[in-house]
């Protein structure tokens, strides 16, 4: 499929029997154009080509030299010189008869160079002048066919080809078509409205007058409610007022606590009302609201004769949409979304499923010994007692059920209770206290002849069912225990919740002696207590005791390990914190350093977690600083790179300003050459590109000087071009 | 100038049949592309073939890669688009759709030579059918070895109807159609047959050019084939000078006593008894190295006979074009000028009835050469692809190429004068004239 390379011969030249009519003319048309091709400017200077036009009109030889000197440089690798020969070629086409059968003859030729539909020969660079020419040259030929189409076969074929078998899209024809179909699809959807409207007029009132009834039934709903939610507010405040939470960011953290569930509490009695304002709320959004906007664009579309219905609907269809819009924020407002809807119409068991967080369960405070022997049992909140905490706490028994159902105490249950054994599950339970043998074959299905013969009799012995039943598993989940808040309530007694962090009624989970006081603020007595963590874990204490001892006894400075480790470690580790602790208090109250028995180790881990934190804090406000500047300079990279698709096109972006410098000083600036359009501005792109392909055409002696340097920058910006 | 050569004859100074001749090759001479007469393309693949039926020379037939074949009536025009372009439009189509088409590209699509009822079509489907016109339904077909690449009927047979077949079998089969078998199996070459030409001088002989680099000539009433033309074997100008045959005599006289007892008579005319009488030795075996000559390095793509049936052209791989004495079986020499042709498919060269041109398809242009020195004599440029065939109609001295990019052009003797003067009358007034326009 390869063209012969064409020989670039001006017809001037092969017709050499023209008699040159004068030279002087032939000579100054192709000097003209090729002073006309020779400049950088986007397009050709109109003065140069009317003197052109001028010159070529003198004679036929002067046509036909301008033809030869326009051919030879549409075939030149540059796109500008083309795209001004085109510029020139088009004029000249317009203009004279003889140009224009001279260009038909050639257009096969003349074409590929133009459009450079032919893949093996594209047009040249720069990027940004081939894709003007190829756009000039397109709506150029196909002003030509419509014009003197009928007189040159070749146009047509030209089109042709170009349209059926090249595919290049042709503006003019296809806008054409496409607007006698959009006229088409207008009036169509013109005919549809003002059915619409004629159906509308009908109906309007009944339309509004249902809107009406059921905003209405909301606004009276939500009258109801406000009355609710306002003795709901004296009530949370009277128990604020009970449970005496002294600390102000105790009581914020329990109204945000509030406020993010569902603050309107559900009673037997205004459920009704519950659901019957998220009934008509729901009709309100859903149905409504989309009708009235519907109605509202489709008035706006129409086109009728008489404006005056039209106005006067969109008028009450606008007032009915900001009606609606009202009622819905006042909705919003009481915290009636529509999802909320959605939420609050499911079961309870859903909404368990919302609170399951999957997550390491850690304790990381320990707490002081449950005193308590049923902290299930004496949980006042049921609901939150099957959070993952509990679950896990409870897996010596099947705690969940039994701290529901222990609200009503059922001796007989309770002794059941008591006597079952405990297994994890499997799904030998489902034949539990079976003996039995089993059919094979359960189902009764008839696999006759399926896959041989089929003993419809056959049965598991008993005991090998059992055999099978047998399980087992490596992994076994450690038991955790999450200690219970133990914050002393007004009504007497301690706060049995189990949180992992912060309580939502007491906030952070501190450890706490038997009468709830926090240790952490009472230093004294503590100590005379001994050691708790040693008591609540045991575990943990074997490991930690003789360290802390160790320290307490001997220097601290001998401490080896570094502080710098530590801030990669997770700072709940006891033993590495605390050692960290003491060498952080080393430093900062050397002098301070005799009463070191006075500090509890409680107070040293307290503090030690303090510093950790603020370290790990520290490093990530850096971290963080340090990702914004490297996202600054990649979205800068990014900006540039795509302001310019390609090095070509900025070349040719940059062009203009610098020929206004040209013009300005001569002598200074280098003047923009047809050459320096071709040559590469080396971009960032460019550098991306070249370093992601060419990394193995690269030096190898390049490569190991710079291998180093590459790698520590590399570690230093990992995500930076 | 044509009213010059009309006064001549007026005053008797130009006889009838010379001035028919002048006024062809006038035409002939000033061919160019069509402008008012157009054939719009059914065609949804490379035209691989066309053909202007012999009898009357007003059916075109087509036939395409996509395994399609159209009929255009050349002389009747469809429509008329703005008042003088004479768009034809095919009358009949028969393609993948029709239960009975081919699956294939169409390779060749040929006329009965004495009748348009009938047509062939050979397919790289491996079949060739045959249709019947007028009901658009296939009458027979045969069922080939292999791709068929060509397939001739002699223009000029009359106790006859074969169909010569070259496919990328290695032998040349002769299907009949009043049998609805094959007759004969040409085996010789050493690889598939691309083009072949039967003689326009006997309807006996047949020539076949193939991938091998071989163009053999048969005698379908004989096995085996008796002449394997060598491109080493040349000869001077249109006849072979006469030295040669006082040459030829005593090489003769020492092969007598070898030579067969038929007389020579497979060749219509054979004026020079050496060739006839070497051709005779070596017939059925043939001498291995006469056997193993070749006319072209590489296949041979293309064969034309003249109309007079004395020359043969082909076209090679090699981008070469030859011309073959058909009697003497010599290379004649004509040093065709520079050209590039395509290698991969046959190619259908034109001749004039002259013969003074020869077309050839060269690449994505046409080339017109003088057949007797060789001479680009004109270029024809308006395809956009590749062209892989063209047909010289005689009796309207129009040309006819098609090509892959699917169009079937038209190139007619252009006289302007005429034209415009015709277009005045039926142009319509809302087409721009094609004038000079200088006025801003």
């Amino acid at each position: 499929m390869q063209r012969p390379s064409r020989p670039k011969v001006a017809p001037g030249g092969e017709r050499g029997s023209n008699p040159p009519s004068s030279s002087a003319a032939e000579t100054s048309v192709a000097s003209l154009i090729e002073r006309a091709t020779s400049i950088t400017d986007p397009s050709v200077d109109p003065a140069l080509l009317r003197a052109i036009k001028c010159a070529a009109r003198a004679s036929d030889g002067a046509i036909r030299d301008a033809f030869g000197v326009l051919l030879s440089l549409m075939a030149k690798p540059h796109a500008h010189v083309r795209l001004l020969a085109f510029t020139i070629a088009d004029e000249l086409f317009m203009r004279s008869k003889l140009f224009r059968s001279l260009l038909a003859d050639a257009l096969d030729g003349f074409l590929p160079l133009a459009v450079g539909f032919r893949r093996a020969h594209p047009l040249p660079p720069p990027a940004a002048s081939a894709a003007l020419l190829r756009k000039a040259a397109v709506q150029a030929l196909e002003r030509w066919h419509h014009l003197f189409g009928a007189h040159y076969r070749q146009l047509r074929l030209a089109v042709e080809y170009l349209k059926e078998s090249a595919r290049v899209q042709f503006p003019g024809l296809r806008d054409r078509v496409s607007v006698e179909a959009r006229a088409a699809r207008e009036a169509r959807t013109q005919e549809i409205l003002t059915a619409k409207v004629n159906q509308l007029r009908q109906n309007l009132s009944a339309i509004k007058a249902e809107i009406r009834s059921t905003t209405d039934e909301i606004r009276n709903g939500l009258e109801i409610i406000h009355m609710e939610s306002k003795n709901f507010e004296i009530y949370a405040n009277n128990e604020d007022e009970e449970q005496e939470i002294a600390s102000l960011a105790m009581r914020s953290i329990r109204m945000a606590s509030l406020m993010s569930g569902e603050w309107i509490p559900e009673t037997q009695e205004n459920e009704v009302i519950f659901n019957a304002l998220r009934e008509s709320y729901r009709l309100l959004v859903s149905k409504h609201l989309v009708t009235v906007q519907e109605w509202i664009s489709v008035l706006v579309r129409v086109n009728l004769a008489d404006n005056h219905f039209r106005d006067s609907a969109l008028k009450e269809l606008i007032d009915v949409k900001n009606e609606i819009r009202a009622v819905r924020s006042r909705c919003s407002d009481l915290g009636l979304d529509l999802d909320n809807v959605h939420r609050r119409r499911g079961v309870q068991e859903e909404e368990d499923d919302d609170f399951w967080v999957v997550g390491k369960i850690e304790v990381p405070i320990p707490g002081r010994v449950d005193t308590s022997a049923d902290a299930a049992s004496s949980s006042k909140d049921t609901r939150k007692g099957k959070m993952p905490g509990a679950r896990v706490n409870s897996d010596n028994g099947k705690a969940p059920n039994a701290g529901n159902r222990s609200r009503k105490p059922n001796p007989e249950k309770a002794k059941l209770h008591a006597e079952a054994p405990v297994l994890p599950w499997s799904s030998a339970l489902d034949r539990w206290g079976s003996n039995r043998d089993a059919h094979v074959n359960q189902r009764g299905l008839e696999l006759e002849s399926h896959w041989g013969r089929v003993d419809n009799d056959a049965v598991i012995p008993a005991t090998k069912i059992a055999e099978l039943n047998v399980h087992s598993s490596v992994y076994k989940e450690d038991p955790v225990e999450i200690q219970p808040c133990c914050a002393p309530l007004k009504r007497g007694g301690l706060c049995q919740r189990r949180d992992l962090k912060v309580c939502p009624f007491h906030g952070p989970i501190v450890p706490r002696d038997a009468e709830g006081n926090p240790i952490g603020q009472s230093d004294g007595h503590c100590d005379a207590d001994g050691n708790p963590v040693g008591q609540t874990d045991g575990c943990y204490g074997a490991e930690v005791n003789p360290m802390e001892q160790n320290e307490g006894s001997s220097d601290a400075g001998e401490n080896l390990i570094q502080p710098g480790e530590s801030s990669d470690g997770e700072y709940v580790q006891e033993p590495s914190s605390s050692r960290v602790v003491n060498r952080n208090n080393d430093i900062r109250n050397n002098d301070t350093s005799h009463d070191l028995g006075n500090i509890t180790v409680e107070q040293l881990a307290r503090q030690a977690v303090n510093n950790v934190r603020k370290r790990n804090s520290d490093d990530k406000a850096r971290e963080r600083v340090q990702r914004a500047k490297i996202r600054q300079h990649n979205q800068d990279v990014l900006r540039e790179a795509a302001l310019a698709s390609t090095s070509h096109s900025t070349a040719a972006y940059d062009l203009p300003s610098q020929t206004v410098a040209r013009q300005g000083r001569r002598g200074k600036t280098k003047a923009p050459t047809l050459a320096s359009m071709l040559k590469k501005k080396v971009t960032t792109k460019d550098r991306i590109t070249e370093r992601l392909l060419n990394a193995r055409a690269r030096d190898a002696t390049i490569r190991e000087v710079s291998h180093n340097e590459d790698m520590s920058y590399r570690e230093a910006f990992p995500n930076q071009w | 100038m044509w009213c010059e050569a009309v006064r001549l004859r007026e005053r008797g100074e130009l006889r009838a049949r010379r001035f028919e001749a002048v006024a062809r090759a006038r035409r002939a001479a000033s061919l160019a592309l069509s402008n008012r007469k157009e054939f719009a393309t059914p065609h949804h693949g490379a035209v691989n073939s066309v053909q202007v039926d012999l009898t009357e020379g007003r059916y075109l037939l087509s036939g395409a890669s996509d395994g399609s074949a159209a009929i255009f009536d050349v002389q009747n025009a469809t429509e008329y688009e703005a008042g003088f372009i004479a768009k034809h439009r095919s009358i009949l189509l028969v393609d993948k759709q029709h239960e009975n088409g081919h699956k294939f590209a169409v390779s060749m699509a040929i006329w009965y030579p004495v009748d348009t009822g009938l047509f062939v079509t050979a397919s790289f489907d491996q079949y060739v059918k045959v249709w019947d016109t007028n009901s658009a339904q296939v009458v027979m077909d045969f069922k080939m070895p292999g791709k068929v690449y060509s397939a001739a009927m002699s223009p000029i047979a009359t106790t006859h109807m074969l169909i010569a077949t070259g496919s990328a079998d290695v032998q040349v089969r002769l299907c009949d159609i009043a049998s609805g078998a094959f007759t004969h199996t040409l085996s010789g070459h050493r690889d598939g047959i691309m083009s072949l030409e039967w003689s326009a001088s006997s309807e006996w002989i047949l020539m076949s050019g193939g991938c091998d680099g071989a163009i053999r000539f048969w005698d379908i009433r004989r096995a085996g084939c008796f002449c394997v033309l060598d491109q080493s074997r040349s000869q001077l100008g249109r006849r072979p000078p006469f030295l040669e045959s006082t040459v030829e005599k005593s090489y003769s006289v020492q092969q007598r006593k070898g030579k067969s007892n038929k007389k020579p008579q497979t060749l219509h005319k054979s004026q020079i008894p050496g060739q006839g009488q070497i051709q005779q030795r070596l017939h059925p075996g043939l001498s291995t190295s006469q056997n193993r000559a070749t006319a072209h390095y590489g296949a041979v793509t293309g064969l034309r006979t003249t109309t007079d049936g004395m020359y043969l052209l082909s076209s090679g791989s090699d981008s070469r074009l030859r011309l073959w004495d058909i009697d003497s079986g010599r290379n004649t020499l004509v040093n065709f000028e520079a050209m590039r042709l395509q290698t991969s498919k046959p190619l259908q060269l034109a001749v004039t009835e002259d013969p003074s041109l020869v077309f050839v398809p060269c690449m994505a242009s046409i080339k017109a050469y003088n057949l007797w020195s060789g001479m680009t004599f004109q270029t024809l440029r308006g395809h956009y692809e590749l062209v892989n065939c063209c047909y010289y109609s005689a009796q309207e001295q129009e040309l006819f190429t098609g090509s892959n990019d699917r169009q079937i052009l038209v190139w007619s003797p252009s006289t302007p004068d005429f034209t415009e003067m015709e277009d005045d009358d039926r142009r319509q007034k809302d087409f721009v004239a094609d004038e000079d326009n200088w006025s801003d």
